[in-house]
């Protein structure tokens, strides 16, 4: 099993009356890019910021590279991260930028600036202060600054928004290769299921600030395979029907659909049973479920 | 440490607002001269000038400031006089503090802390290395004016003496001190505040007397629990920076202490909170 670097134990963070997250138990090994889904105000970017150290949880423990608690100190200079939007000084260009983020990191060279705006597409864009460049360049700024110094573990809170298709591609394939040739550990989180679905290798699900599941790309790639979806008429007379043949694993996904996720051999053995109780199937197939489904069945209410 | 130290130094002198103030201060002084020159050749406003010079010595009993250069019989300047009422005035003190907040506050209104603030080992740094930079940027601010302050006088037709160096690099070693124990503290409350506004609010506040008043209602409160002439404006460290005139060396061991301790004081709890608190 690969060295854990991240975990956190009950980790939670309160606002006010808020709970914004609620005692998550997340693991990240090394060298995994993981990919922290959820919709807006799960929680991920309170989670981001307890552990890049912005955020002090209000209870629980995280342990990074295995150190914890007054020991954390030490280890906080291989994290880095891209929390919200980039923070830039807007009346300086993008060398300046990184090299303010270089000298404090104590990181020497010009080329090694330059070839850390090679990598995010920005060589070209001269002395144009950052104030004036579209969300994409910004954004793209901003993960080169997160890069600055070869953290270990690399945190970016949705690096993608504001990014046209193009440039989430070349984001994308930066952070993949940033990953395989250095090494590094991403926690990268993000709402759209179908984007992470690109380049993680593991999952957690977060829902109401709390994890609701962690999986690897393997599991979800499984969950994600295939099920039977049959359009019915009376779906809730089908629902007895299916329980009747013992089939527990089942949603009514609207007033005609039913998905069925398990006994995918036995389509046509559950299409007669359907038949005999008077339901009239119009269609019932083996398919698969989409990404974007998956992702808003496990964090449904 | 260090790298935090460089980090803030860089982005100090790529601030515009540095080279702003800095542009203001050289063509105020200048200008300022030629215009006080003209007005003590006309005898109604010379009368005006005499008036505001006679008030001068009380600095805390307006709001507003009272800036008057005192000229030598001759009609030239001591140079120490070209500094002193600038300083005594607040006028510097204003124009430090104006910067300060502008430069204390601008990791948190850009979100650059985020890119940094985490990463540190003790979050104390983040306090003292912005306490370094400002106060490098007082020793320069205040070279500066000194330098505009001289120019001024040559570009109004008259001679800058320098005479009692001694004496004056000593009064003004000592103002140094204080401006820098000044900005400290207003990088302090902007790392407590962390808003522009109101950091920038109590910093006009504080140079321009406009908390006289409070300072009186404690004065008053004081003195009602038994301490005969209370006046709290004496132990601060702007109250200081305006009693502190050339000459007054029987104050300086209190003005000193008044200044190692807010120094001290004032970087202590900023550190304390900054450390407790969120950053982000």
């Amino acid at each position: 099993m690969s060295e854990i670097i991240l975990q956190t134990h009950e980790l939670k963070k309160v606002y006010g009356k808020q709970v914004a997250v609620d005692g998550i138990d997340l693991k990240v090994e090394r060298g995994s890019i993981y990919g922290l889904i959820g919709k807006n105000g799960a929680g991920k970017t309170t989670t981001l910021k307890m552990i890049s150290g912005l955020a002090k949880p209000t209870s629980g423990s995280f342990s990074l590279f295995g150190k914890t608690g007054s020991e954390l100190a030490d280890v906080r200079g291989r994290v880095s991260c891209l929390i919200e939007e980039p923070g830039l000084y807007p009346n300086m260009t993008a060398f300046e930028n990184l090299k303010a983020k270089c000298l404090c990191y104590g990181v020497k060279g010009d080329a090694y600036i330059k070839e850390l705006l090679e990598r995010v597409g920005l060589a070209n864009v001269g002395k144009k202060k950052a104030g004036h460049f579209s969300l994409g360049m910004k954004q793209r700024l901003g993960i080169a600054m997160a890069m600055v110094g070869e953290p270990d573990l690399l945190i970016l809170d949705e690096p993608i928004n504001g990014l046209d298709p193009e440039g989430i591609v070349e984001i994308r394939d930066t952070l993949t290769q940033f990953s395989k040739e250095k090494g590094v550990t991403i926690l990268i989180s993000s709402h759209i299921l179908e984007e992470l679905s690109k380049v993680a290798t593991h999952y957690g699900i977060m829902s109401k600030g709390r994890l609701v599941e962690q999986l690897t790309a393997e599991e979800l790639a499984d969950r994600c395979s295939l099920r039977i979806e049959a359009v019915v008429d009376r779906p809730e007379i089908a629902g007895t029907v299916l329980e009747r043949l013992g089939i527990t694993n089942y949603k009514v996904v609207d007033k005609e659909t039913i998905n069925i996720s398990e006994r995918l051999e036995d389509v046509a053995q559950i299409n007669r049973a359907l038949n005999e109780a008077g339901v009239l199937v119009s269609k019932i197939m083996v398919n698969n479920e989409s990404l974007e489904s998956f992702f808003l069945t496990t964090t449904a209410d | 440490m260090l790298n935090l130290i460089r980090m803030n130094l860089y982005r100090l002198v790529r601030m515009k607002s540095l080279y702003v103030i800095v542009i203001i201060t050289v063509v105020m002084n200048i200008a300022t001269m030629i215009i006080d020159e003209q007005m003590k050749s006309d005898p109604k406003q010379a009368e005006l000038l005499q008036m505001a010079e006679e008030t001068k010595d009380d600095p805390v009993s307006n709001i507003g400031m009272n800036i008057t250069v005192t000229s030598r019989a001759d009609g030239n300047y001591n140079f120490v006089d070209v500094m002193a009422s600038p300083l005594c005035g607040m006028l510097c003190a204003l124009l430090i503090g104006i910067f300060t907040v502008i430069f204390a506050t601008a990791d948190f209104s850009t979100g650059d802390i985020k890119n940094y603030g985490g990463a540190m080992k003790h979050r104390y740094q983040i306090v003292v290395s912005k306490v370094v930079s400002v106060a490098f940027y007082t020793v320069g601010f205040l070279v500066v004016f000194g330098v505009s302050g001289c120019i001024g006088v040559y570009a109004a037709g008259r001679k800058v003496v320098f005479e009692k160096m001694g004496a004056a690099m000593g009064y003004l070693g000592v103002q140094t001190v204080l401006h820098i124990v000044f900005a400290a503290v207003i990088t302090c409350i902007c790392m407590i505040l962390r808003s522009n506004l109101l950091s920038m609010i109590l910093t006009v506040c504080i140079s321009m007397h406009a908390l006289a008043a409070v300072y009186a209602l404690l004065d008053k409160a004081l003195v009602k629990a038994g301490w005969k002439n209370a006046n709290i404006v004496h132990y601060t460290v702007s109250g200081r920076i305006m009693e502190y005139a050339p000459g007054r060396t029987n104050i300086l061991g209190s003005t000193l202490l008044i200044a190692g301790i807010f120094f001290v004081a004032f970087l202590v709890v900023s550190s304390i909170f900054v450390t407790k608190k969120d950053l982000v």
